[in-house]
């Protein structure tokens, strides 16, 4: 297992748009496996494929504290949708910056694991909200695009000055 | 995506924000607790809880002061920024802090919310309260409401009822209350407990007023008590442990327990007499009936099949009774809880004049439609942790009136006060020089018990 590079806002890469997976061999299984990594090490509830260069539409997402509830989904799609709710969200592509985000409350997926099965979930709360945040990177789309202009002029500022800082 | 960890807040704004939902949404404070518990930091816990139960003991007593310094009062919305100057001018009445700490951590609260406007206002109260301190304390001293710091409705109820005594009641009911066990006499006795107790260093002394019960000299954590998981003592003010003795159950009983959970009593019944044939334990809430289970398996492990559980209304027996009559019945009834104030003092802001009467028909109606369920001949006692009358002495009469086959059985408690039916057990005041009275009179919450047999 290796930990991958996670992309940094504004990467322009950010903004790939990812492709279906269709062939699911065993590349596929090593970049989940790599992505948990990445992702528990960082750490983070969710990893988009997106945000590691990889531009295909593959998640990860643990969201339980004793991170032993991985969840891998693949060619996700939202088939049912209701309610609305916003949490204060936070992104491995943008770190230390949260800010609420509307969205639904409820919803039904349709998915793939990395053997290609097809499974449904419904999911509410903080998972709803995780899946909906990392579907969003499959589109090329981050969470402080919901914001105001000038919020996320702010965030782009803050963010260039601690890497200055950091180098 | 990346989790935010919750923020964690100030011991004072905790506090602030705990006491006004207890205040303002009439919700039980150790849910209140529960609920915010994940913001405050853990070391900050025991601070916040004590913080909290000053507050609300002398309620009164600080909203007399604070409703002096304001000019005029607080909005509707801003009850936060109120309990936030509250907890402020508690914090430099009985904080253990600088005053100049105490201002200024309450005055930073004001920073981390969206109400910066009232950083002013709440530092210039605190520093009012704090040059007019004596003036103010007197004043409030000086009203009965603030001097008992109990709300008019009940101070009235309990001068009325307890004329040359309520001043006694009231101070006992400001009181810290000690952290009672009750030793599990299955298990071992009281004096091998004691043993156990000094073993640990945990200085305790008899309870003189009752079989089993131990005072300890400071309230510990449960999980530090000897054999505590093992079963061997149970948490519980004297005046409960009365329940078992006076019940008195005997071998072979089939005995009924109306309002059962947590189950502190329904235990007690069965570690007096393991040898009584079935306990039934209702309650009308599910969820704390898993509570009297999880007391099963603490206390009474093997006895499991004595006991039958039903998550149902006692009042509406059509639903749960089998047409068994019991040999015994505990009713323990749901009440006004003005006896367990010193433990509760949230029960001053949740408690309203209405809800007594509310009350009053419950209990009449648990009582009525219990006494059915009783052999000839058995034996109802009827409790409560209330002091009010109307509750207690005067239930009982009217259901004596109208039941001629019932009568009560006198019986006597070292502590009680008389009434003409039962004994109502008050609040005790220990005023702190008085070491024999300690030993003497014990220290008990307030309790009324009053045994009815079936002729």
């Amino acid at each position: 297992m290796a930990l991958l590079n996670i992309l940094n806002f504004p990467d322009p890469r950010l903004r790939t748009r990812a492709k279906q997976v269709t062939d699911f061999n065993h590349k596929i299984s090593e970049l989940t496996d790599n992505m948990f990594a990445t992702m528990y090490a960082a750490p983070g509830i969710g990893l988009a494929a997106t945000q590691v260069n990889v531009h295909q539409r593959i998640i990860t997402i643990d969201i339980s504290e004793e991170k032993n509830q991985p969840l891998v989904v693949i060619n996700p799609i939202i088939v049912e949708k209701e309610g609305e709710q916003a949490i204060d969200e936070g992104c491995l592509s943008l770190p230390g910056i949260y800010e609420p985000v509307k969205r639904y409350d409820k919803i039904h997926l349709k998915a793939q694991d990395k053997h290609g099965e097809f499974y449904e979930l419904d999911a509410e709360g903080l998972l709803s909200v995780c899946i909906q945040h990392e579907i969003d990177h499959l589109e090329g789309k981050l969470f402080v695009d919901y914001l105001s202009e000038m919020k996320r002029n702010r965030i782009r500022k803050k963010l260039a000055k601690a890497l200055k800082e950091q180098q | 995506m990346q989790k935010q960890k919750t923020k964690k807040v100030s011991a004072i704004a905790a506090t602030a924000t705990i006491v006004n939902n207890v205040v303002t949404n009439k919700k039980p404070l150790p849910d209140c607790i529960a609920e915010y518990q994940q913001k405050i930091n853990s070391e900050d816990l025991p601070k916040v809880q004590a913080y909290c139960y000053n507050i609300l003991r002398r309620y009164e007593f600080y909203q007399f002061i604070l409703d002096s310094l304001l000019d005029k009062p607080l909005k509707n919305k801003d009850q936060d920024i109120y309990h936030l100057v509250l907890s402020g001018v508690m914090l430099l009445n009985e904080g253990n802090l600088p005053a100049h700490a105490a201002i200024n951590e309450t005055v930073n609260v004001t920073r981390k919310t969206k109400k910066i406007w009232a950083k002013n206002l709440v530092n210039a109260l605190l520093r009012r309260y704090q040059r007019d301190q004596s003036n103010l304390h007197s004043a409030a001293d000086n009203n009965p409401v603030s001097h008992y710091c109990c709300p008019e409705w009940l101070l009235k109820k309990i001068q009325h009822a307890y004329p040359g005594m309520w001043q006694t009641i009231l101070k006992a009911s400001l009181q810290h209350p000690p952290m009672t066990l009750r030793v599990n006499q299955r298990m071992n006795s009281r004096e091998d407990y004691l043993n156990l107790l000094r073993e640990r260093k945990l200085p305790a002394q008899a309870c003189p007023l009752t079989r089993h019960g131990i005072l300890l000299e400071q309230a510990v954590n449960v999980e530090k008590l000897p054999l505590f998981a093992k079963g061997a003592v149970s948490v519980q003010d004297s005046a409960a442990q009365y329940c078992a003795e006076l019940l008195n159950p005997q071998a072979g009983d089939h005995i009924l327990d109306a309002c059962a959970a947590p189950g502190g009593k329904t235990l007690h019944l069965i570690e007096s007499c393991p040898d009584l044939a079935q306990l039934t334990a209702i309650d009308i809430s599910a969820k704390r009936l898993a509570k009297v289970q999880q007391n099963i398996l603490r206390l009474a492990p093997g006895l499991q099949n004595k006991f039958v559980l039903m998550a149902a209304n006692a009042a509406d027996t059509q639903n749960w009774w089998n047409g068994k009559q019991f040999d015994r019945i505990l009713l323990d009834a749901p009440c006004s809880a003005t006896g367990i104030i010193r433990r509760h003092p949230d029960i001053k802001r949740l408690r309203k004049i209405s809800d007594i009467d509310t009350l009053r028909v419950t209990q009449q109606q648990l009582l009525d439609q219990l006494w059915p369920t009783l052999k000839n001949g058995g034996i109802l006692l009827y409790a409560t942790c209330s002091i009010i009358p109307e509750e207690n002495e005067q239930q009982i009469k009217a259901f004596l009136t109208s039941h001629n086959d019932a009568q009560s059985v006198d019986f006597d408690v070292s502590c009680g006060h008389p009434c003409e039916y039962g004994q109502q057990l008050l609040p005790t005041y220990q005023s702190s020089d008085d070491q024999t009275d300690k030993k003497n009179r014990g220290n008990s919450d307030g309790f009324y018990y009053c045994l009815l047999q079936k002729k």
